[in-house]
């Protein structure tokens, strides 16, 4: 007689024998079932995808090779989140052919809560069912192009929302990746391979630089960088942080205890302003992890700067200059240790000015995109415009750049900018450029002081005729007194200080006999 | 040029911004001028904040035009003006309003909001803008001069 078999057993059997595609997704979003029909329709071994997280946040652009890696996530297999969040509901799933069509299938989505399963009972403490599972239950047939359309419009707002946020993110990776970092030279190699070290790495990064540097775009293309990482970015400008937006921004990230998707990422914009309230605020909701998140911060740099070394790791050590007690003196002890928290990698971003073998390419970059915006199209910035340019100093760094261009484009007359089309503040920079500036004078006060007192000294002697007293007289000094400065000055002997000989210089002998 | 105490609405009733008249009247200590401009579009607003860079920006979000608002957020082409996001869902859908958040925020937002009741937040926010763009942004450098001397309310 047949073993029987255990009723999970037997059920998976059911489902496996279905000719509609089935798989669950548990609550940390990793594949734990599938059915052989899912596993032809994706032409994949349920071995391959069992085990799998699914991806909603920052799916990239679907490529075979992508779907075909073991260890990468399965953005179309993503259920709603909606359905993540426990509500049932239907919508689309996808996936890639290997011909590179994708394959779309109207599917149902039907959460598992734990106390359901588990205790058969609703807890006595009121709280909320934990989600613990999804079942997702795919329809026969693909979707036709018709049906995907029509889907879209009926399905409503939520399906479209979210695919809204889908091209949104997929959008942002795209935008912030390193290889927008623009560069060659040697400074901003540097910053790329450290962004690449912090986002291998996952700690938290503190991005030193000016204001308008891109320090924010690096600390994006930090969060970005992993593709698999979906977790949310928020950023906040701490010049702006009242106790209001500090307890929302707080409760943002505080661990839900709906869901179990992976660490947040808070983006404190210039920290050096972070009210001193708010520092202790945060620097208490860190150390007592209040909230779960990776923490980017950018700090200013414009404050004088010490140098410091930080370690990232065993093997890799990142220097750079930070400015913390000069920044705030009133408050550089929460600011000290707020930054010591945060500040497991450093990155120092250069100024454009100590870069300016970049700015040709910039400078083009910033031109490209501004012509997608407008209905003139230049296509180029002449070279001795852009020698123009970099004679300029850059206080307000890439941004002042940016708006620099756009104002020569939309000054410019023909496809190429030339310098005349380049606003004013960079002729004054070429002009002033143009005429060196004196190097000032440096003086030793004292020896300044010594020497002019010592010409009053030669001249009085020799009003006087070499006499000391009378010469003493001239100068409103009592004899001790001129006879100590005689000697201090090198312009008698030892013995002349008490009076005993009057051994003035041979010169001042002479010219007082003349 | 920009005009610092600016600003500017995009929604499509004026709801928004008889709530903000009311909210600036009521807060009369707020340090700057309160000129509103409302705008009926995403392209309007864009034009308004190119002649008020450093304004502060409201912008009503609904669920079909949220691709929109995202999209002209990450623009980020605005000079120094800051936007709040304005969220008009509609019903009780807290996970959408959750997510919708998180990527209005990413994408560039300030704050989002989904009440006129809100607003008080948000002008608290505005009043800490001119201290720390306005001033740094705007004004000659005698003004800025005088702004950066100390004991400036004479204690």
């Amino acid at each position: 007689m047949a073993r029987a078999l255990a009723p999970a057993d037997s059920f998976a059997k059911l489902l496996d024998e279905s000719s509609r595609p089935v798989y669950v997704v548990d609550a940390q979003r990793r594949i734990v079932y599938c059915n052989v029909a899912l596993a032809e329709w994706m032409d994949l071994p349920p071995k391959r995808i069992v085990g799998r997280r699914v991806e909603y946040h920052s799916e990239e652009q679907k490529s075979d090779e992508k779907v075909r890696d073991d260890t990468a996530p399965l953005t179309d297999l993503c259920p709603s989140p909606r359905a993540l969040a426990g509500e049932a509901g239907a919508g689309t799933i996808s996936c890639q052919a290997r011909d590179g069509r994708m394959l779309h299938r109207a599917a149902e989505f039907v959460p598992l809560d734990s106390w359901a399963g588990k205790k058969r009972k609703q807890p006595s403490d009121g709280k909320d069912p934990q989600l613990f599972a999804v079942l997702v239950l795919l329809a026969r047939e693909e979707m036709s192009p018709q049906e995907i359309a029509s889907g879209v419009v009926s399905q409503g707002s939520a399906d479209e929302l979210h695919r809204t946020i889908r091209r949104f993110r997929r959008g942002q990776s795209s935008h912030y990746s390193i290889k927008s970092l623009l560069g060659s030279s040697s400074a901003m190699k540097k910053v790329r391979s450290q962004v690449d070290a912090a986002a291998a790495s996952g700690a938290n990064v503190l991005i030193f630089g000016n204001l308008g540097s891109g320090r924010a775009h690096i600390a994006r293309a930090i969060h970005y960088k992993n593709a698999a990482d979906d977790a949310k970015l928020l950023p906040v400008d701490c010049r702006l942080m009242t106790d209001d937006l500090m307890t929302r921004t707080l409760d943002r990230l505080r661990p839900s205890s709906n869901t179990s998707g992976p660490r947040a990422a808070l983006l404190l914009e210039n920290l050096e302003s972070l009210p001193a309230a708010h520092q202790s605020q945060l620097l208490a909701a860190l150390r007592e992890n209040w909230i779960s998140a990776r923490i980017l911060a950018t700090f200013s740099t414009q404050a004088p700067a010490v140098e410091v070394e930080v370690k990232a790791s065993d093997d890799v050590v990142f220097h750079a200059e930070h400015a913390v007690e000069e920044a705030q003196p009133a408050t550089s002890g929460v600011l000290t240790a707020l930054v010591d928290l945060v500040s497991t990698i450093l990155i120092r971003v250069p100024r454009l000015a100590d870069r300016v073998e970049d700015l040709p390419v910039l400078a083009q970059f910033f031109l490209e995109a501004h012509n997608r915006s407008s209905s003139k199209q230049v296509g180029s910035i002449r070279a001795d415009a852009l020698d123009a340019l970099a004679l300029y100093r850059w206080p307000g760094e890439l941004e002042q750049l940016r708006e620099t261009v756009e104002a020569a484009h939309d000054a410019c007359a023909s496809h190429e900018i030339v310098p005349s089309e380049l606003p004013p503040l960079i002729h004054r920079a070429s002009h002033a450029a143009a005429h060196s500036r004196k190097e000032p004078e440096r003086i030793v006060l004292d020896e300044l002081l010594a020497s002019i007192e010592k010409e009053a000294i030669l001249r009085a002697l020799a009003q006087a005729g070499g006499n000391k007293s009378e010469a003493a007289s001239l100068l409103g000094m009592t004899r001790p007194r001129f006879y100590r400065r005689l000697v201090q000055l090198g312009l008698a002997g030892e013995s002349a200080e008490n009076g005993e000989a009057t051994e003035v210089p041979e010169f001042i002998e002479h010219d007082a006999t003349e | 040029m920009s005009t610092p105490g600016s600003w500017i609405i995009c929604e499509k009733s004026g709801r928004w911004a008889a709530a903000l008249r009311v909210s600036l009247e009521r807060r009369k200590h707020t340090p700057f001028t309160s000129r509103i401009l409302e705008t009926r579009s995403l392209a309007e607003l864009d034009l308004a904040i190119k002649e008020h860079k450093a304004a502060f920006v409201l912008v009503e979000v609904r669920p079909e035009s949220m691709a929109d608002v995202l999209s002209f957020l990450t623009k980020r082409n605005w000079g120094t003006a800051q936007v709040v996001a304005m969220l008009e869902f509609g019903g009780e859908r807290s996970t959408d309003f959750r997510l919708a958040t998180d990527a209005l925020l990413e994408a560039g937002a300030i704050e989002v909001i989904e009440s006129s009741r809100q607003l008080g937040a948000v002008l608290e926010i505005a009043e800490r803008q001119p201290q720390n763009y306005w001033t740094e942004h705007t004004g000659t450098i005698a003004d800025r001069a005088w702004a950066a001397l100390p004991w400036q309310d004479g204690q």
